[in-house]
């Protein structure tokens, strides 16, 4: 390697910092944001939920059977649709789709709407367990036709709730009954669940 | 407080005044010269943090194995990438939700389902987590008496072979001899095997079936019923490390060939010639939890076995010994026959037939013929101790390494020991042994047969005659005279090479079976999966070959076959067992196991010794020569070889040498210094005129002329993790009789001048010097039980006023462990439970090498003593949760912070990989990810992976948890059902396998728990407590049952290199 002399050291020193800048700053305006709040993807079946769950009031449970005993509420399998649809709208081509998987034994590749990063542990069951309904992190699902991330599903997002910052007061009374503390308002910000890194993060 | 001990240690080198005091625990022999520590290279690695350097080891992995991108490349492509991702990626990856067609009831993605099964290779039985329908951990059934709900590291390490990609998919054939295997649909291939066997039999040729061992009754019937189509077939059954001796002497002492159970738990004296029943025997699970049942020291009053050992290489029975001799392979023999000659001077009695050869083994000759100072005195008190504990003592022989020309003979020795002292019956029980099928006298028949032509088809179903069966065995030569060879098992292998037809088999998680592990224990196999590939279990192939034979087949399926049995022959023969078949069926499917004597356990009586074996019993004849003996033995992990192409299993340390992926020449260190050898140099082995290559390992606690090397490696075809990892041996076995002699051939030694670097961990990790462990003799613990009264005053906790308050542990859950050093043997069973349930990466040898292994929890070994007859002591090393963590206050980005209830958390997605915490841990446990392991799991292997677990990337550091997972997942159980965890409930992955219960593991606020009253035991003790660390694990100090060393005192005496 060629000697490099002082002036030309701190001359690449100065491109160097420049590009870093540059780069890190375009890197900073194009990146995704972390959340994806508002997306909306097409489903395979433009299944509604707004009908389902609005207009004919079946319960989140019906479908989502997992939200009291797992930590996904986990999406219906096939089998699931076809209680009712062997005799409701038959002849409707969205329905021939679902039966025609039935039929044939392949899944549905439903598109998946939340998400959370690989190295985030969200149990559903602790937190309907508390309380906490579904709207207040999937909105007002009664009235999507098509389904929405709601929320930012960040971890900002969770920390004001569990902070105490955004808890529901349905919950806080729930968690009152335990910690009777939570309600005083001098603890303002002060955790209401656990804030511990590795209840979410293992 | 810090004491910078490795300058004092220097300082007082410097001044020659002063005596040499080599550390009193010492990892190497090295370290116990003065040179050593005058060396300037070894004074600048040891004042370094870790043991590699990162400029020189970088340049070392460029174009490595398993890295073929040099680092440039790599920089380059990542930089590129890095660029295109900034660019490109404005939307979220689009990901699926895939769910059921028809959801099976009793699957709820995201819980876990647990089912029992049994392990046909060892007859444990297990519990299979599985999650969406794919185990994800194994683990022992708690309902088992004999295993207890433990299992063994290569146990454990069964799952990752079940996700092995390198299995047989589908079945095919070959041109016999040559390497490609064509392929084919089961349909065509058994129609070609039908055909075959057709005009086989139609000719009068017989069809053998050679096998492991079959441990289930229900196949060994399914068998018979197949063969009995053919003229002259027959069943042989042969695994290489099967202790036939042992049967074949208890045949010839007592008329049953059987393998006794050993009653540890009832005996006060062990007296091991050369057995390895704590780390490779069969049944090594449940002797380990008898053995340390008398090893706690939690009753009342100070007691504990005593556990003697003669034996050629070191063993980890050897190393868990009270007092350990090494001796040459063979001089098993003369030890036993010398302590039935201190036993008739003592007033017992022996049969005439004896009487020539224990009255010619005198101590004092065999001593001396065994170079044991003190040698006779010594005999004769493990003579007069076995008569004081006549009727619960027991002497143990047998295995590879005293497989020996004289091995028969070392057990109607110890058969007659035993019944001399009232043993027998007592703490050797044979009431619950079933016969043992495995022998080599079996296979020599065959191959004569083989070689006469008489023998048409041959179906090797999960043996491996082509690896394990030496050239002297004449077994290949012969084959070549069989005229169909169809071989059954997961894996190319040797013996599939030199087949016609290789037929595809499944994994036993993926089939039925069952398992008899003893007379009263009944353990059924469940699969716990469809399988992966096109592959189909053994007894399943026989129905269908049976039913194209003769047109019809005894059931339709294997699992019709099994549940016949069991519902019709077996529910009658135990009486019923009040309800349905049906019923039988489901509480056995559900319980995995039926234990006939409800867990009282089997009962049995005293056989007469036949005085008639004595014959087998030689005079006395001294040792001639000083040339080497070869040693050969099994190592944990590896066993026979089976599982070579487990990564898990090859880079698990080995307990003794610690030493993965390579076997290697043991030598003893003053054999090593005669020939010039030192670590590392490759010598030339010949054992009869073969030769063989090995590096050598220099390892304290062998006898000058041992030379001892592990089977199990230089597999020649197995998959490309276990291809050519070390050195085959087997061809160095020689038969001698009815048995094999794996020990005991001289060989001579020659350096090549080469080298070769061994995975070796056992300096990595180092904690600068500074003293961690200790061990103390019953007599000095019955005088003064308190573990820190015996360590060095400067290593004691001083109240030293804080300048930061302490944190407030008072309240709630706190976590905190206690490792029992007494009951560890050290079989790194929790090693590879941990593997298994944190998703720890492979890293494979060259990383090893340069100190990157990542597993969590490590097996340390200490020797103290001389380095000709040490005592070893083990050390399992995983993060403290100290509450006040270095690690945590030099985190630039608090990636590591402590929780409410006491854990050290690691959170992976906020490190940034900076290594200081790693710098700063004075106990050397956090682990770095230097490369992206993950990404070398390829296609199904990634089925392995644990979901609770998050899978981490390059760049980030990672330790032990206290498997955070399980207490989030225990903490929800109890939360949702309004109660608190209860003690015991929750279990490590550790923890839960270890197979002597050296682990607890609870909450410490709670006065009630196993933790809490261990953590108060006077023996507890927590590692380097003088740093104020306040680690929440304990260890349980060891005391041995031995006299105090001599070198060995209170105090400042240590000599710990301070």
């Amino acid at each position: 390697m060629s000697r490099v002399s002082s002036s030309q050291k701190s001359a690449l020193l100065v491109v160097g910092v420049l590009v870093l800048l540059i780069g890190g700053g375009a890197g900073a305006f194009f990146y995704p944001s972390a959340s994806n709040q508002g997306y909306a993807p097409e489903q395979p079946i433009p299944f509604s939920h707004k009908l389902h769950a609005g207009d004919h009031k079946m319960a989140c449970a019906y479908c989502h059977v997992g939200i009291e005993k797992s930590k996904h509420a986990s999406v219906p399998s096939v089998n699931v649709c076809m209680n009712c649809h062997t005799v409701v709208k038959p002849d409707s081509p969205w329905i021939q789709k679902i039966q025609k998987h039935f039929r044939e034994g392949t899944p549905i590749e439903w598109v998946r709407v939340h998400e959370l990063p690989d190295f985030a542990y969200f149990p559903h069951k602790r937190h309907i367990a508390k309380g906490v309904s579904c709207e207040t992190c999937h909105g007002d699902v009664r009235k999507m036709d098509v389904v929405y991330q709601y929320a930012p599903l960040n971890m900002g997002w969770c920390m004001d709730c569990h902070r105490g910052v955004t808890t529901p007061r349905n919950v806080l009374a729930e968690i009152a009954k335990e910690r009777p503390e939570v309600n005083d308002a001098s603890l303002n910000h002060k955790p209401v669940a656990s804030v511990q890194c590795s209840a979410c993060h293992h | 407080m810090e004491m910078n001990t490795s300058d004092q240690m220097t300082a007082k080198k410097d001044n020659s005044n002063v005596e040499f005091q080599p550390p009193r625990h010492w990892v190497g022999v090295e370290e116990l010269s003065p040179g050593y520590w005058q060396d300037g290279a070894v004074k600048e690695q040891r004042a370094q943090e870790f043991f590699d350097k990162p400029i020189e080891t970088l340049a070392n992995l460029e174009r490595s194995s398993g890295f073929n991108l040099a680092r440039r490349d790599f920089l380059t492509i990542m930089g590129a990438s890095m660029a295109l991702g900034t660019v490109s990626c404005v939307r979220r990856p689009v990901h699926k939700i895939i769910p059921y067609v028809v959801k099976p009831e009793e699957v709820t993605p995201g819980v876990a389902n647990f089912y029992a099964s049994t392990n046909p290779h060892t007859g444990s039985a297990v519990l299979v987590r599985v999650r969406e329908g794919r185990p994800v951990k194994l683990e022992g059934n708690e309902l088992s008496p004999l295993t207890k709900g433990k299992l063994s590291a290569s146990e454990q390490a069964e799952l990752l072979s079940l996700y092995d990609p390198e299995r047989l998919k589908a079945p095919g054939s070959r041109g016999r001899g040559s390497k490609s295997l064509s392929q084919m649909d089961w349909a065509s291939f058994d129609a070609a095997i039908v055909e075959k066997l057709k005009r086989l039999s139609a000719n009068g040729l017989s069809v053998s079936i050679l096998s492991t061992e079959v441990r289930s009754d229900t196949t060994r019937k399914l068998i018979e019923e197949f063969l009995s189509q053919f003229k002259n077939s027959s069943l042989v059954e042969f695994d290489p490390l099967a202790l036939d001796e042992v049967a074949m002497g208890q045949e010839l002492s007592y008329g049953s060939a059987v393998l006794p159970a050993l009653r540890l738990d009832k005996a006060d004296y062990i007296l091991s010639l050369g057995a390895d029943f704590l780390g490779t025997w069969p049944h090594a699970v449940e002797y380990s939890g008898a053995w340390a049942s008398n090893r706690k020291l939690n009753g009342k009053e100070a007691s504990l076995s005593k556990l003697v050992a003669f034996e050629s290489a070191m063993s980890v029975t050897g190393a868990n010994a009270d007092e350990r001799y090494p001796v040459r392979p063979g001089d098993e023999l003369k030890v036993a026959l010398a302590i039935a000659n201190a036993l008739v001077s003592q007033g017992f009695a022996v049969p005439a037939d004896a009487q020539g050869a224990v009255s010619s083994h005198t101590p004092e000759a065999v001593a001396k013929d065994l170079g044991m100072q003190e040698g006779a005195a010594k005999i004769r008190k493990i003579a007069s101790d076995l008569s004081k504990n006549r009727g619960r003592s027991i002497v143990i022989a047998g295995g590879l390494s005293s497989k020996t020309t004289s091995s028969l003979a070392l057990q109607v020795a110890a058969n007659l020991l035993n019944s001399v002292l009232g043993n027998e019956g007592n703490t050797i029980d044979s009431s619950a042994s079933l016969p043992s099928r495995s022998s080599f006298a079996a296979v020599q028949k065959l191959v004569g047969e083989m070689r006469s032509g008489r023998v048409g088809a041959l179906i090797v179903w999960g043996a491996n005659p082509g690896y394990h069966l030496a050239p002297s065995t004449g077994f290949q030569e012969a084959l070549q005279k069989v005229g169909l060879v169809v071989s059954v098992d997961q894996y190319d292998t040797e013996t599939a090479q030199l087949s016609d037809f290789v037929a595809a088999e499944n994994h036993w998680l993926e089939s039925w079976g069952d398992c008899r592990p003893r007379k009263h224990i009944y353990s059924l196999q469940q699969p716990v999966l469809h399988p992966l590939f096109e592959t189909r279990s053994f007894q399943d192939m026989l129905l269908g070959w049976t039913k194209g034979l003769s047109g019809k087949a005894p059931a339709e399926s294997w699992h019709d076959y099994l549940k016949g049995t069991w519902t019709g022959s077996l529910f009658k023969d135990l009486g019923g067992a009040g309800g349905s078949s049906e019923q039988f069926w489901v509480k056995a499917l559900q319980d995995g196991l039926i234990d006939t004597t409800k867990g009282k356990g089997p009962s049995g009586a005293a056989r007469t010794f036949r005085a008639s074996a004595c014959s087998k019993l030689p005079s006395f004849k001294s040792s001639t020569g000083e040339g080497h003996l070869l040693a050969l033995y099994p190592k944990v992990s590896m066993g026979d070889g089976r599982l070579a192409n487990n990564a898990w299993l090859q880079e698990l340390p080995d307990p003794i040498t610690t030493i993965a992926w390579d076997n290697y020449a043991n030598l003893g260190v003053a054999a090593a210094a005669k020939l010039g050898l030192k670590q590392n140099d490759v010598v030339e082995i010949v054992a009869d005129g073969v030769p063989f290559e090995l590096p050598v390992n220099v390892q304290p606690g062998l006898h000058p002329q041992t030379l001892a090397v592990a089977v199990g490696y230089g597999r020649r075809s197995v998959g490309k993790v276990g291809d050519g990892v070390g050195v085959d041996m087997y061809p160095s076995v020689r038969v001698s009789g009815d048995l094999l002699v794996f020990s005991g051939q001289g060989v001579t030694v020659r350096r090549t001048g080469r080298s070769y670097k061994l995975a070796q961990t056992q300096w990595h990790s180092q904690s600068e010097n500074r003293p961690v462990i200790n061990d103390i003799t019953l007599a000095e613990y019955k005088k003064d039980p308190g573990t820190s009264n015996h360590t060095d005053p400067h290593l004691r906790l001083k109240e030293v006023p804080s300048i930061w308050p302490m944190h407030d542990y008072s309240k709630g859950y706190q976590w905190g462990m206690t490792i029992d050093l007494n009951a560890c043997t050290g079989c790194g069973a929790c090693t590879i439970a941990c593997q298994a349930e944190n998703n720890i990466p492979v890293v494979g040898r060259e990383n090893v090498r340069i100190s990157r292994e990542m597993h969590w929890i490590r097996i340390d070994r200490y020797y103290s003593g001389s380095p000709e007859q040490p005592n070893v002591i083990f050390q399992p090393m995983l993060c403290q949760h100290c509450e006040n963590a270095p690690c945590e206050t030099v985190c630039p980005v608090l990636a590591t912070v402590h929780s409410e209830d006491g854990i050290n958390q690691q959170i992976y997605n906020r490190c940034v990989g900076t290594r200081y915490c790693s710098n700063n841990c004075p106990y050397k446990v956090r682990r770095f990810n230097f490369f992206d392991h993950w990404k070398s799991y390829e296609g199904t292997l990634n089925m392995v992976w644990n979901p609770e677990v998050t899978v981490r990337s390059r760049g980030i550091m990672e330790k032990c948890t206290f498997c955070v997972q399980r207490i989030r997942d225990s903490r929800d159980k109890a939360v949702l059902s309004g109660r608190h965890i209860r003690d015991g409930e929750l279990k490590t992955a550790c923890q839960q396998t270890c197979p002597t219960e050296a682990i607890a593991f609870g909450n410490i606020n709670d006065k009630y728990s196993e933790v809490s009253k261990l953590r108060e035991h006077p023996r507890a003790f927590r590692v380097l407590e003088v740093l104020n660390t306040r680690p929440r694990i304990s260890y349980m100090t060891k005391v041995r049952n031995a006299e105090a060393p001599s070198s060995h005192g209170h105090g400042a005496g240590h000599g710990d290199g301070h």
